[in-house]
């Protein structure tokens, strides 16, 4: 177990380690760093001088040195529009967004679980197809459509919930149903296939002919089994939301580190967009790594050796 | 073809999705056949009208006219060119990269097996949108940067699938036996490996052309896709939303195009994957 662990932490680091030559070479991707960071009527002596500054006259591989060491210890720059260190700018949203995705993931839970188990327990039933249509309606739903349509009915026109911001709970609903919506169909789909195989086993057989309740046997025995795709692909879902939901926070104004990101890619404020992706990336590899060691607690036949 | 028309009219889901996408499609490939007018011809007396069936609206402009007089019909359907186009290129794009990434690394094994996963572990570890755009802002948003930088994010689902495909194939007899007849490598994997494959790699495809379609609205719609005044259904549901209170038609059209759009394209996918992938029937 101890052995697994470390050799599971060894690949999350390379995974960070290969997430930051990214961000690294995203300010380098148009070829000149400093016509890229600066703005566009900066005279040439501006630029050499910038880039002197910055060391961005020294070659590739010292600058990557440079910035991953700096990056080890938690300095990840400085804004350049904000002009204050990157990172706790970066960390400072990560509340507010983490609100949002499980409030997201909670709503999509609340859609799929009960459609999810009802289509499998009724295969081809009028549920079954009902849950088929809102899998393949929520699949089709551009996320930022949905979130404008929630605001023009219950917010502008209802006027039941604010129409944009962070404040109480009446904040949260609206775009916790968008992102909810978005999640749901995979939920669904996974969570109808998975019961279905479980449900074939021998072992609800032997359930059904000791005499136990349906409803006992769906509960306790399939879902139990049926939960490991489905808790895999939820903790997934919430990791990509670590980053905020870009489109979800934009529409509703929420402001989360996706909205921050996008307003720096918006102003070029590259450090911060370079500091976000390694943020995200870390909570990205820590979830994935939380889940696959949860595994070995919701199924006792998973060993890693 | 005839055998797949008569399984295509056996299928709902099929005919659904191809009631949905072929005029579509037709109206991407002719837009000045169906749009009553100009998608770009501006007409400032005559902004914010709303739709036909509203208090106020004219035939002139079924679906209304947003904040600069255009009409939305002629928009919405000269909008769906540059929609499927980017789709269908983007899918081009991730589907040769990650199916021949999954084949080498399926069928080399090794080291270079190692080093592509753990590419796609990096990949998946970064949003993908953040990714495409922080490449867009960078480099300019352009149509051949958006197909480009979508194709390159979306490469991972393939080279999983199709390496695992390779993994089970590469011990059959039947490639053993080209192995051991001399064939070349190239050659067991363009005629041997890769023709079993292919049902995995349409199958994604399909499904990923709505994806594609979506993503690319999504970053028109932060306003770094199609640049005005080309229409685009992102860009013009965003530019839609300041007017929200007052003109709910401008957002609430080319979003419906889309969402029909990706509908149709789920729909027929769901029907290639029936036909292909027995397995899948659940």
């Amino acid at each position: 177990m101890t052995r697994y662990l470390l050799q599971r932490l060894l690949h999350s680091v390379f995974v960070v380690f290969g997430v930051s030559v990214i961000a690294f070479a995203l300010v380098h991707l148009s070829g000149d760093p400093a016509a890229t960071l600066l703005p566009i009527e900066t005279t040439p002596e501006g630029l050499a001088a910038f880039r002197r500054s910055l060391g961005l006259d020294r070659p590739l591989t010292e600058q990557y040195v440079r910035f991953l060491t700096r990056a080890i210890q938690g300095d990840l720059g400085i804004s350049i529009r904000h002009k204050v260190p990157v990172l706790p700018i970066v960390l400072q949203r990560l509340p507010a967004t983490l609100q949002l995705a499980v409030s997201g993931i909670l709503v999509s839970f609340l859609i799929a679980i009960p459609l999810g188990v009802l289509a499998a327990a009724r295969r081809n039933g009028v549920i079954d197809h009902f849950s088929r249509i809102v899998s393949l309606f929520g699949q089709a739903m551009p996320t930022f459509w949905l979130g404008i349509l929630l605001i023009m009915v219950f917010a502008v026109r209802l006027r039941w919930f604010p129409v944009v911001g962070r404040g109480g709970l009446e904040h949260l609903v609206l775009p916790a149903v968008t992102l909810g919506v978005f999640a749901a169909p995979v939920q669904i789909r996974l969570l109808r296939s998975s019961l279905l195989e479980v449900l074939r086993a021998d072992f609800i057989r032997t359930a059904r002919a000791k005499g136990l309740l349906p409803s006992r046997v769906l509960v306790r025995h399939a879902l139990k089994n049926a939960a490991i795709p489905f808790v895999t692909v939820s903790s997934l879902q919430i990791g990509t939301w670590l980053g905020g939901s870009l489109i979800t926070e934009t529409v509703f104004a929420y402001p989360g580190m996706g909205l921050l990101a996008i307003n720096a890619i918006q102003q070029r404020d590259l450090p911060v967009v370079q500091a976000y992706v390694l943020v995200v990336a870390v909570g990205f590899v820590a979830i994935n790594m939380l889940v696959d060691t949860l595994y070995v607690y919701l199924d006792p036949r998973i060993r890693y050796g | 073809m005839v055998r797949w028309l008569r399984l295509l009219a056996r299928n709902y889901t099929g005919i659904a999705g191809l009631l949905l996408v072929m005029p579509i499609a037709v109206t991407a490939l002719l837009p000045q056949l169906v749009a009553p007018s100009s998608p770009v011809a501006q007409d400032l007396e005559g902004t914010l009208r709303p739709p036909l069936w509203s208090a106020g609206g004219t035939r002139a402009h079924l679906l209304g006219t947003d904040h600069l007089g255009r009409d939305i019909l002629s928009r919405v359907i000269y909008g769906a060119r540059v929609s499927l186009l980017v789709g269908f290129a983007a899918v081009f794009v991730q589907g040769i990269l990650g199916s021949l990434l999954g084949l080498v690394a399926g069928y080399y094994g090794g080291r270079l097996d190692r080093v592509i996963m753990r590419l796609a572990d990096i990949q998946l570890a970064i949003p993908s949108l953040v990714l495409a755009l922080a490449i867009v802002a960078v480099l300019g948003p352009s149509l051949r940067n958006l197909i480009i930088v979508l194709g390159i994010t979306g490469w991972v689902v393939y080279c999983r699938v199709v390496r695992a495909q390779v993994l089970s194939i590469r011990e059959q007899d039947f490639v053993e036996a080209a192995r051991a007849l001399g064939a070349p490598d190239r050659r067991i994997l363009a005629a041997h490996v890769l023709p079993n494959a292919t049902n995995a790699i349409v199958v994604i495809a399909t499904l990923e052309v709505a994806r594609m379609i979506i993503a690319e609205a999504s970053l028109s719609f932060l306003g770094l896709g199609i640049q005005p005044p080309t229409p685009s259904w992102g860009g013009m549901v965003a530019e839609g939303r300041s007017y929200m209170t007052l003109a709910w038609w401008i957002s609430a059209f080319p979003g419906l195009a889309i969402f029909l759009t990706a509908l149709g394209i789920n729909l027929l996918g769901d029907w290639v994957r029936d036909r292909l992938d027995p397995t899948s029937q659940d």
